[in-house]
């Protein structure tokens, strides 16, 4: 397999290419540290595999990756120090995912599986290598799912934890947030701001002092004669904006409707 | 240091006021003004239907009393001003000895003085504009009047007083009550502000010196052995990834707990050899209960350096996790030198426990014991956290 390695930092290039060279199905063709250098390369040379860093100044491996054109692409392999990109990389048909720093292990289990998509030749080679791949882009939903923040809530005396995906609002109680899923509230013991920091993850949208809401689970929206915004979420509450934030909401939901 | 510890959450989120409900103040200008006249309104109306009582009861034996509606409305109205004025100033001169409660009593009285020659004014008012024709009953001898107009005036500032005095209760008793809930308010709201701070600093549990260790051992192998310093700089990298990624939640799966813990375990063996010896339970296989990020760590790095102090034998961790339905107990085991002793059984438990406490309240308990010579345990006993899903909130309302 000819292979690129496109990576801004030198000593990266070189760890990549040692692993490469212990390899005896592997070529190493070239290596860039710009990645418009490198899109000019993959067209003109036609490597079947590049290791792709995705942080890198000008233009991002991701950029690259979307660049190519997705019929006869060569094999992608990003070789990147954030775990965040999982899923947007298997967005873009990447093979794999290699999280820095890697030992010859873990490079060895990415190579088998790069080997086994490049040489499906056969129905069923090509059938294991897409289940192979389902079954790692499954397991990076899943990561997303499970790192996704919980928020500690009480329902009538039982402590549970709540996914903050489907919390739909967040409301300041007293001395706690209510917390809306569905047609259920809950009690957390924590600050409402506290709470929109948990929901970072969410699309959250403030709707007065004490009331934020998580714009996934805005099912409508009607405006009243004063011009206040009331809100239908999925579980069926309504919710309005107070005056104050009445500017706010009207630029956010225009936003969302451009 | 470019160490990804750098980018952990050390500081503590500043004390943020925009949460806060503002301190204690003073009753506001615009709810004195409607206190105060609606109870004056109240005052004007019973002052009315008094005199117009007397006046009825009068009639029967046929005196004429001195009790028309009109100037005694305009009275009322005259002294409204004032009113407000004593009363604003009777809630900002507070109740104390010294100053506030001379002040106060001066107020009174100056309004309650102020009351009858109000009244003369209102009469004299009336008249001018031609609402009727009212006089004191003179009977012409000047210092029969004067003792007369001392006796209505005594009077007058008798019911006055009184009157006014009520309303003070009314008022301060209000701003008593709005005080208490505002100071209530804030702090509840110091106190979650307050726990969310310590939440985010007990988080950071692993200490630099087991980092510094690692890397201190993975500096000795990489000329004798480079495949094994590779394999654990990798290690180490995938520990302090996921501390990153635990240290910015409150809770993990237990499953990701204990396969944190077993990465900082085989870390640790790879240090100390053959001297330490681990038994993890499976994370595979685990329910899928929700802990504390990082909760374990302390204890396990406890068993650790404390089982490994002050002998040379070999040590053996063992954790141990325990769910049941409604509650989840997980247990790190450690063998000792028989003849240790209990002390430096590190801070780390006491920031367990501390934020047990702030999570669960008495609902989680830690406790550290020697179970019998030459092992240890420390053991977590909380509520089993599952994850709200609407299925099984069905499941449970029916």
């Amino acid at each position: 397999m000819k292979a690129f390695i496109v990576d801004d930092e030198r000593v990266a290039r070189r760890a990549l290419r040692e692993c490469c060279e212990a390899e005896p199905d592997i070529e190493v063709i070239g290596e860039f540290a710009r990645a418009a250098d490198a899109l000019e390369a993959i067209r003109r040379d036609a490597p079947h595999l590049i290791f792709l860093d995705i942080e890198m100044a000008t233009m991002s491996g991701m950029q690259l990756a979307h660049a190519l054109d997705p019929e006869g692409a060569p094999l992608i392999v990003f070789v990147t120090a954030h775990d965040h990109y999982a899923r947007e990389a298997f967005e873009v048909s990447a093979v794999d995912y290699l999280l820095k720093p890697f030992d010859e292990t873990r490079f060895r289990t990415m190579l088998g599986r790069v080997r086994q998509r490049h040489g499906a030749n056969t129905a069923a080679e090509r059938r294991a290598a897409v289940e192979t791949l389902l079954d790692q882009l499954q397991r990076a939903t899943r990561m997303v799912a499970e790192t996704r923040p919980r928020i500690l809530a009480d329902a009538g005396g039982r402590m549970q934890m709540i996914d903050v995906a489907q919390v739909e609002s967040v409301e300041a109680d007293r001395n706690y947030v209510r917390l809306r899923v569905g047609k259920e509230s809950f009690h957390a013991r924590t600050t409402l701001r506290h709470a929109e920091e948990a929901m970072s993850t969410q699309p959250m949208l403030r709707i007065s002092r004490s009331c934020v809401v998580n714009v996934n689970h805005v099912r409508e929206v009607n405006r009243t004669p004063r011009g206040d915004f009331v809100l239908v979420l999925t579980g069926g509450t309504t919710v309005s904006s107070s005056q104050g934030y009445r500017e706010k909401v009207r630029m956010h939901l225009e936003q969302l409707m451009i | 240091m470019p160490l990804p510890m750098s980018a952990m959450p050390l500081c503590l989120p500043g004390m943020n006021t925009e949460i806060l409900p503002p301190a204690p103040k003073p009753i506001a200008l615009r709810t004195l003004l409607i206190i105060s006249c609606l109870f004056w309104a109240y005052v004007t109306l019973s002052d009315v239907l008094y005199a117009n009582n007397m006046q009825a009861n009068a009639m029967l034996y046929h005196a004429d009393l001195f009790a028309p509606w009109q100037p005694r409305v305009l009275q009322h109205l005259l002294l409204l001003p004032l009113l407000v004025i004593c009363y604003w100033a009777s809630s900002r001169a507070g109740w104390g000895m010294l100053r506030g409660l001379p002040l106060q009593l001066l107020l009174g009285v100056t309004f309650s003085l102020l009351c009858y020659p109000a009244m003369k004014l209102a009469i004299h008012f009336a008249t001018l504009f031609y609402m009727g024709r009212w006089e004191m009953p003179e009977t012409g001898d000047t210092s029969r009047d004067a003792e007369q107009a001392v006796v209505v005036w005594s009077a007058s500032f008798i019911s006055f007083l009184l009157t006014y005095g009520f309303g003070v209760a009314l008022v301060s008793g209000f701003n008593w009550y709005q005080r208490h809930r505002d100071s209530e308010l804030r702090g509840a709201a110091l106190e979650r502000v307050w726990t969310t701070a310590r939440l985010t600093a007990l988080r950071m549990q692993l200490s630099p010196h087991t980092l510094f260790n690692l890397l201190h051992t993975i500096r000795g192998q990489i000329h004798p052995e480079p495949e094994i310093a590779r394999s654990m700089v990798v290690q180490l990298a995938d520990l302090l990834r996921q501390l990153l990624s635990a240290s910015q939640r409150d809770f993990s799966l237990l499953s990701e707990e204990l396969s944190f813990v077993r990465m900082y375990l085989e870390l640790q063996q790879q240090r100390f050899g053959d001297r330490l010896t681990v038994s993890l339970p499976d994370a595979g296989v685990q329910p899928a209960l929700w802990v504390p990020s990082l909760i374990l760590q302390p204890l396990v790095e406890n068993a650790v350096l404390h089982g490994l102090a002050g002998h040379e034998a070999p040590v053996e961790v063992r954790v141990e996790v325990c769910p049941s339905a409604d509650r989840l107990v997980m247990r790190v085991v450690n063998t000792t030198a028989s003849f240790a002793d209990s002390a430096g059984v590190g801070i780390g438990l006491g920031n367990v426990r501390e934020r047990l406490a702030v999570q669960f309240g008495s609902q989680a308990t830690l406790s550290a014991h020697r179970a019998e010579p030459g092992s240890w345990i420390a053991e977590i006993s909380m509520p089993a956290l599952l994850e709200h899903t609407p299925a099984s909130a069905a499941g449970a309302t029916s």
